[in-house]
């Protein structure tokens, strides 16, 4: 009894500073609101979102809740930081990517040196018959490698909203493929494009037939891109192919779950060094529909296409294709695709056994891409391909050689390193 | 001549030697419909997220229209619908951070918040009164065919002084007009729930930017290095089928 009434002023004692404790912490709190440092700091921190700067908006979106915990606003802005600030990671997975960064702070150039080695299982395209004798298809190992360089003299010019500017992006591309054995089959390819886009787009590039090139971060309803240049492609050391090329592509972003892109490509192909010459048009659309949020899309396009040539064939290409982009983690994207393709050609010379065949191409792929650290990315690849022809004759041509059927499969693993 | 060269001379060095001082005042940072910059001795034009504001800047708003800005180096501007401010002045001294800035509102509706950073005062001068604000958050409003001006204090403090004589002190929840050829009324109590001037004042909230309300993403395409749609290329690139392939 005596014990009890020694305990309790000590616990008297105790039970005031646990009751006091929360008192003197919402008086702490109450002397911290302000609405002029609420209103402050979410100004600042939509600047910080402009910019890109997502951690920053989201420190002082916090910054302002706390000083004002009844501003819905913030709240809201808060909430839209976080996303694009867990997102920025997944992001940065795009091709050309250097991450969201203000407008004026893009660096003016961006380069990639990429590396691959794989199995092609049909390297040299070798039908399942020829003349009615079956092949033997012969596989080999190949490694890859790619430079790409590019540099962006001005972007968002000619306009009081950079968003609605044009850009205008130089870029050249270097690519070999070694095989290890097929030394006949050893390509080599450098390209070289000048591209001017209006407008601006989310993520910050446009792509088109000649590649990618960045753009301000906005998003303007509509985004075009013109584009000129070259591809010179080289088997063994001989010309293969050079093609001039110009193109339009407009996007329009008619709705937040949906976009729209349109793809307008001329080519003036010269085969062999000259040898034959040939004039390549095709027109393509396609539909993006994104599921939840803009780098996971389904994407449904069509194309039709044209080559004429006086020497060869004249054929007619229609092709379809769907592809699936997928990001599984921050730093982990998986992409499907798959396409039919259906070539008309038609000879206009009489020295071909037939005058008329057509060609139907299947192809199906994925691609893994794997951030592992800063700048740098491990990708995987599989393709396989299954190409027809309707007729059973013979058919050559100095650089096309169709058969009845044949199949490709390739698989590689590589590493990116993107700066 | 030496005189004359050796005066220029010690004014560059004095004007070197002195405090660096700033004159960007700040940027914009939302803007909702009709908002037009006309810069000193220049023509209007279109105000747009990302703009600077510089010194001399009048900033004109429409009908249903807004803007919100920074106001440097720790300050929050923003203007309601049919308004019209210019910037006249804001020096910020490198060394103490302190700093000395005027306003001018012809009309319309202001708020200004100023945040802890902000060390200095800020001097808004409408057709009727001359405003002294030092560290607090404030509604400025002026009647344009009148220049009545109504002053109202969310936190804080500030002067408010007649033009034609007079000066009140009004205090965080109280509000004073000042109405021309007369002294500032007495300050009186207001509902604090009606002092705030959100960037949405005279009009629908500002919007988030369309493209923050979807987190946009890649549009892939075919580039010439692909031999196939989506993965042959670009950052994925390595073997894989040929153009003719």
């Amino acid at each position: 009894m005596s014990r009890t009434r020694s305990n309790r002023p000590l616990l008297l004692f105790l039970l005031a500073l646990l009751l006091a404790a929360p008192l003197a912490t919402v008086r702490a709190s109450a002397a911290e609101r302000s609405t002029a440092t609420a209103e402050v700091a979410f100004t600042y921190g939509v600047r910080a979102y402009n910019h890109g700067d997502f951690a920053e908006a989201v420190r002082l979106f916090r910054e302002a809740l706390e000083a004002d915990p009844g501003y819905a606003d913030a709240r809201q802005w808060l909430s839209l930081a976080e996303r694009r600030q867990r997102e920025g990671a997944a992001v940065v997975t795009a091709p050309g990517f250097g991450g969201l960064l203000p407008l004026r702070d893009q660096p003016p150039f961006d380069l990639r040196l990429g590396a691959a080695y794989g199995t092609d299982s049909n390297p040299a395209q070798v039908t399942n018959r020829t003349f009615g004798v079956l092949t033997r298809v012969v596989h080999d190992r190949v490694t890859d490698l790619d430079l790409r360089a590019a540099t962006y003299p001005f972007y968002g010019r000619g306009s009081d909203d950079p968003r609605n500017g044009w850009s205008l992006g130089l870029t050249g591309q270097v690519k070999a493929d070694r095989f290890q054995d097929l030394d006949s089959l050893n390509e080599r390819q450098w390209s070289a494009a000048v591209q001017l886009a209006w407008g601006s787009d989310p993520l910050g590039y446009l792509t088109g037939p000649l590649g990618y090139t960045r753009v301000p971060f906005g998003h303007s309803p509509f985004s075009l891109l013109l584009q000129a240049g070259r591809t010179d492609t080289r088997i063994n050391g001989d010309p293969q192919l050079t093609a001039d090329e110009a193109a339009l592509t407009l996007v329009a972003r008619e709705a937040v779950v949906t976009a729209t892109q349109v793809e307008l490509d001329v080519q003036r192909r010269n085969y062999i060094d000259g040898f034959e010459k040939a004039d390549f048009w095709s027109v393509g659309a396609s539909q993006f529909f994104f599921l939840g949020r803009r780098d996971r899309y389904l994407r449904f396009g069509v194309s039709r296409g044209k080559e004429n040539d006086g020497l060869r064939f004249d054929t007619t290409s229609l092709e379809g294709t769907a592809e699936l982009a997928l990001p599984l983690t921050d730093r982990v994207v998986v992409q499907l695709a798959g396409s039919r393709r259906k070539d008309e050609s038609e000879s206009s010379f009489p020295i071909f056994l037939s005058s008329r065949f057509d060609t139907t191409t299947d192809r199906v792929a994925a691609a893994l891409s794997w951030e592992v650290g800063r700048h740098l990315y491990v990708t995987g690849r599989a393709s396989w391909s299954e190409r027809r022809t309707d007729t059973p004759f013979f058919i050559v041509s100095p650089v096309l050689l169709a058969f009845d059927k044949y199949q490709r499969t390739v698989a590689s693993v590589g590493i990116q390193w993107v700066w | 001549m030496n005189l004359r060269f050796s005066a220029s001379c010690l004014a560059f060095l004095l004007a070197a030697s002195a405090p660096g001082l700033a004159s960007d005042v700040g940027e914009v940072v939302l803007v909702r419909n009709d908002v037009r910059g006309t810069p000193q001795g220049g023509s209007p034009k279109p105000l747009a997220v990302g703009n600077g504001l510089g010194l001399g800047l009048r900033v004109d708003t429409g009908a249903d229209s807004g803007a919100r800005m920074t106001f440097d180096p720790s300050g929050s501007l923003t203007l309601g619908s049919r308004a019209r401010v210019v910037i006249d002045r804001n020096l910020v001294d490198q060394v103490t951070g302190r700093s000395d800035s005027a306003l001018s509102v012809l009309a319309g509706q202001l708020r200004l918040a100023l945040g802890k950073l902000f060390r200095g005062e800020v001097s808004i001068d409408t057709p009727t009164a001359v405003v002294g604000v030092k560290g607090t958050d404030l509604r400025v409003e002026v009647d344009e065919p009148t220049g009545t001006t109504m002053v109202t204090v969310i936190e804080g403090v500030v002067s408010v002084r007649s033009k034609s004589g007079g000066e009140v002190i009004v205090r965080a929840g109280q509000r004073t007009l000042v109405a021309s050829g007369h002294p500032p009324t007495p300050p009186a109590l207001v509902d604090p729930s009606s002092t705030a001037l959100s960037a949405s004042a005279g009009g629908p909230a500002f919007t988030t930017p369309q493209e923050t309300v979807f987190p946009d993403a890649p549009l892939l395409g075919r580039g010439r290095d692909q031999g196939f749609p989506v993965p042959g290329g670009v950052i994925l690139g390595g073997p894989g089928i040929r153009p003719n392939g």
